[in-house]
């Protein structure tokens, strides 16, 4: 299945700093993920960094993680210097894109 | 009672041409714009389904007098329910192509699903023709119902991905991820869908039945629900596609203030 940069980024962080295994990370943030009404498919970084601030900490509570708002700091600084050097390209089909694109005056 | 529908009914089928016309153009001219495709497919999908595929079967059975047909069938009768099914299926398959471009863009199984649904579809229309079903509109052989099958469930197909997406936005909206505008936009298609799938089913219906003159109680009831729905569908278009200010702002009261949009 395709990930994006935004969600390995996540997942591989949050792996290394709590001791999570794996799938538990990649789960934690899929549970985040789909409260927000995203996938791992399309996520981007700036959704990321918002998911990370606002639905990633309960997901890690409720896990019993120690210093969570210190995690998802580190994991949202990481994202900002990710999207500062990223070359921002929006994705035009996506159906979000299309839907907003349909009522534009022509 | 029944003429009072009738009109009601001439003015609800007019009202669905003429936005849909409007609606359907200007997806056209905006795809010129853009250079994208999904909005050329809506908009030519648009005016294929519901105003010159839709116009032509019309304009074919009022020159027969009737589905059952009161009048000798001519050859131009003929050739003009053949255009207007043409225009009418080519509308199909392109509202198809936006469903699966839009919301199953390199999934296998909506490739499936959109090449079982289009060859049933075009199988169809073109063996009716050798078979009688253009002389006789309520010929119903293996051809006829390969194309009505998809006819009469078309529309589900693009109703379920919106309701679905819709679902999602909305999630995303409450966090400052999507904009309540476009987020609605999504509820409005599928609204206008399922009522596409209703006008179709409500004037289909009586095709069912072995004997066409046994509907004849229920053409008021007819009238009176399919211009109800056709309006409707069109309003939902309209919203959709040409949101007034004031529906712009009741929708933007909405939106979580101070929430940053994050692309």
């Amino acid at each position: 299945m395709v990930e994006t940069e935004a969600f390995t980024t996540v997942c591989d962080q949050l792996e290394r700093a709590t001791g999570l295994g794996r799938p538990a990370a990649r789960g934690t943030v899929r549970l985040a993920l789909k409260e927000a009404g995203l996938d791992a498919a399309s996520v981007t970084l700036g959704q990321m960094a918002v998911v990370t601030e606002k639905l990633l900490p309960a997901e890690l509570r409720s896990l019993r993680i120690a210093d969570v708002e210190g995690h998802c700091q580190s994991i949202r600084a990481r994202l900002k210097r990710l999207r500062a050097n990223a070359e921002v390209a929006d994705d035009a089909a996506t159906p979000e894109a299309v839907f907003e694109r349909l009522a534009t005056r022509s | 009672m029944n003429a009072l529908a009738g009109s009601f009914y001439l003015v609800g089928t007019l009202a669905f041409v003429l936005v849909s016309l409007v609606i359907g153009l200007r997806l056209v001219a905006l795809s010129r714009r853009t250079g994208e495709r999904p909005e050329l497919y809506l908009g030519l999908g648009i005016l294929g389904t519901a105003v010159f595929g839709y116009g032509a079967q019309i304009a074919s059975v009022v020159l027969r007098g009737g589905p059952a047909g009161g009048n000798p069938v001519t050859m131009s009768m003929v050739g003009l329910t053949c255009f207007g099914k043409l225009l009418h299926d080519a509308g199909v398959t392109l509202v198809l192509l936006f469903v699966l471009r839009v919301f199953r863009r390199g999934d296998t199984r909506g490739r499936i699903l959109f090449g079982l649904a289009v060859s049933s579809l075009w199988i169809g229309m073109l063996g009716l023709g050798p078979t009688g079903g253009y002389e006789d509109l309520l010929h119903q052989n293996v051809f006829w119902w390969m194309e009505y099958a998809v006819i009469w469930s078309y529309p589900l197909w693009g109703a379920y991905e919106s309701f679905r997406y819709h679902r999602r936005m909305r999630k995303r909206a409450k966090l400052g991820l999507a904009d309540p505008l476009v987020a609605n936009r999504f509820l409005l298609f599928g609204l206008a869908s399922l009522g596409t799938l209703a006008a179709v089913w409500i004037t289909s219906w009586p095709m069912w039945l072995s004997d066409p003159a046994a509907a004849a109680p229920y053409q008021t009831f007819n009238f009176l629900t399919t211009a109800m729905v056709g309006i409707g569908t069109v309003t939902a278009y309209s919203l959709a596609f040409l949101p007034p200010a004031w529906y712009r702002r009741w929708l933007a009261a909405d939106a979580p203030a101070g929430e940053p949009q994050a692309a």
